[in-house]
């Protein structure tokens, strides 16, 4: 534990996501930055992609990950994967954020996904590190192209647009429970599709 | 707020399925965090006990966190951030925090369901063990005063001034006690269908509070909220109203009360009916 708590980043690098966030919780600032360099493009694209401004998702990048640091012992190995539970904060910091602001992001539908898991690891990703990210890339973007449109565009509108099921039926003009079922659907086919494909996350 | 209202009979003879009915009807809309603050809250309360039902939820949010990945390259960053970041860290005294409350917008669960199929009372649980016993009897004798003082505010209710002056009197005493402080939580302008007042206590040192209410719509919801000095808000509880529209409850903020700036109300067609201000220690209530 002594060495991995030194200032040294280059002795972490090697470590998991899971130990270096243990260290994170002990107070290593080092090791933060590693999970920073790690996935610090992945979370910028995400936020450029919900916010629409990339000076805002940079003011929304640096509180993200300084939550990551202030409540790094909230993390659990158990309930799922770093990257998971980071996005999961970004997502909700980033919504809230649009919120506030009162407006919406450009849609982005016609983006390439592949371009983004390049960002996913910012620091020189290991052979099997680019052919799972590729993989991965791949499958989601298929398991969007097999729902429904109605499906795919009340998922959009949610997740990256941050509207509730409510603003979605009004202004969809469509009822509140079609809405909800939409999503509920789109999800699960979602869930079957990966599952069948055994994709894990990162 | 539809889930709610197509609950079935059978359902509402047994609270706990319909709530897990709820949760899974909207596990895919809070996973995409599509849900109202209402229906968020309603969620987040029922996660915190039910195992099932978080599961279902993970599962939800193992799926949407994918979705991430489907946002569109953007140009690499700039050194400048991850050094302002760095900096920040550094001079952050007191490093990470040693208990944390939840970082997303789920709570943690605190205890599973008791085996003789009631609800458990997520509140009561949560109040339960954030506060020691010992601390409980300095807070019941307070919530008495509390109680004591909104009743007789109650009958002066159109008598402002009055109020104001009782009201200020309490905080002076709270404040010099160093123990309780009061604030005033009255009815925003934008709310037209009521006249509810409200009135907040916080203690300050054991950031657990307390909030009294009447005029409050009994036909609507209500939920409680707080927002931290950084503008986030974070959901407390459903604040139970009885059929005179009066209420009164005790919370407890998650973390350090002095890291909030403001409690609210909130009704289930997602206004804020009523709001205030914590002040800092020493400010006057404003009028």
């Amino acid at each position: 534990m002594t060495d991995r708590q030194g200032s040294d980043g280059q002795g972490l690098l090697n470590l998991s996501d899971a130990e270096l966030m243990e260290m994170t919780a002990d107070g290593n600032q080092a090791a933060i930055g590693v999970l920073y360099d790690r996935y610090s493009g992945a979370v910028f694209s995400f936020a450029v992609r919900i916010l629409g401004d990339r000076a805002i998702a940079e003011e929304l990048l640096q509180e993200v990950f300084f939550r990551c640091w202030k409540q790094a012992r909230a993390y659990s190995p158990q309930r799922g994967s770093y990257i998971t539970w980071l996005l999961s904060i970004t997502h909700n910091m980033a919504i809230d954020e649009l919120r506030r602001r009162g407006r919406r992001p450009q849609r982005a539908d016609a983006a390439d996904p592949a371009l983004l898991l390049e960002n996913v690891r910012d620091q020189d990703p290991s052979v099997e590190d680019r052919a799972l990210m590729s993989a991965l890339r791949e499958q989601i973007s298929e398991a969007m192209e097999t729902l429904p449109a109605a499906q795919r565009n009340a998922i959009t509108m949610a997740y990256f647009e941050g509207l509730t099921q409510r603003e979605i039926a009004e202004e969809l003009q469509e009822p509140l429970g079609t809405v909800k079922t939409r999503m509920r659907l789109g999800i699960r086919k979602l869930r079957d599709y990966l599952e069948k494909q055994e994709v894990e996350l990162v | 707020m539809n889930g709610r209202a197509d609950e079935s009979a059978a359902d509402h003879d047994d609270p706990s399925r319909a709530q897990c009915a709820f949760t899974e009807e909207h596990a895919a809309g809070y996973a995409l965090g599509a849900l109202d603050r209402f229906d968020r809250g309603l969620v987040d309360q029922h996660l915190r006990w039910c195992e099932r039902c978080r599961e279902l939820v993970d599962a939800a949010e193992s799926v949407t966190a994918r979705l991430a990945f489907l946002s569109p390259p953007v140009a690499p960053l700039s050194a400048n951030v991850r050094s302002a970041l760095m900096e920040r860290i550094a001079a952050d005294a007191t490093g990470p925090i040693v208990a944390v409350p939840p970082v997303s917008s789920r709570p943690a669960i605190v205890s599973a369901p008791a085996e003789t199929g009631q609800t458990p009372r997520a509140t009561t649980r949560r109040w339960s063990r954030v506060l020691p016993a010992a601390l409980i009897a300095p807070l019941a004798i307070a919530l008495i005063g509390v109680l004591a003082w909104a009743n007789s505010l109650q009958n002066t209710i159109d008598e402002h001034e009055s109020e104001l002056a009782t009201l200020q009197q309490a905080n002076a005493r709270g404040n010099s006690a160093g123990e309780f402080r009061l604030f005033s939580m009255d009815a925003e302008p934008s709310c037209s269908d009521c006249n509810g007042s409200s009135r907040l206590g916080v203690d300050m040192d054991e950031s657990i509070g307390v909030v009294v209410a009447w005029n409050l719509d009994p036909r609507k919801e209500h939920s409680l909220w707080c927002v931290d000095r950084e503008g986030e808000e974070k959901w407390l509880s459903i604040l139970k109203v009885d059929q005179d529209g009066g209420a009164m409850q005790t919370f407890a903020f998650p973390g350090n009360a002095s890291a909030y700036a403001e409690v609210y109300i909130a009704t289930d067609d997602d206004s804020k009916a009523y709001m205030t201000s914590i002040a800092t220690p020493g400010v006057p209530l404003a009028d």
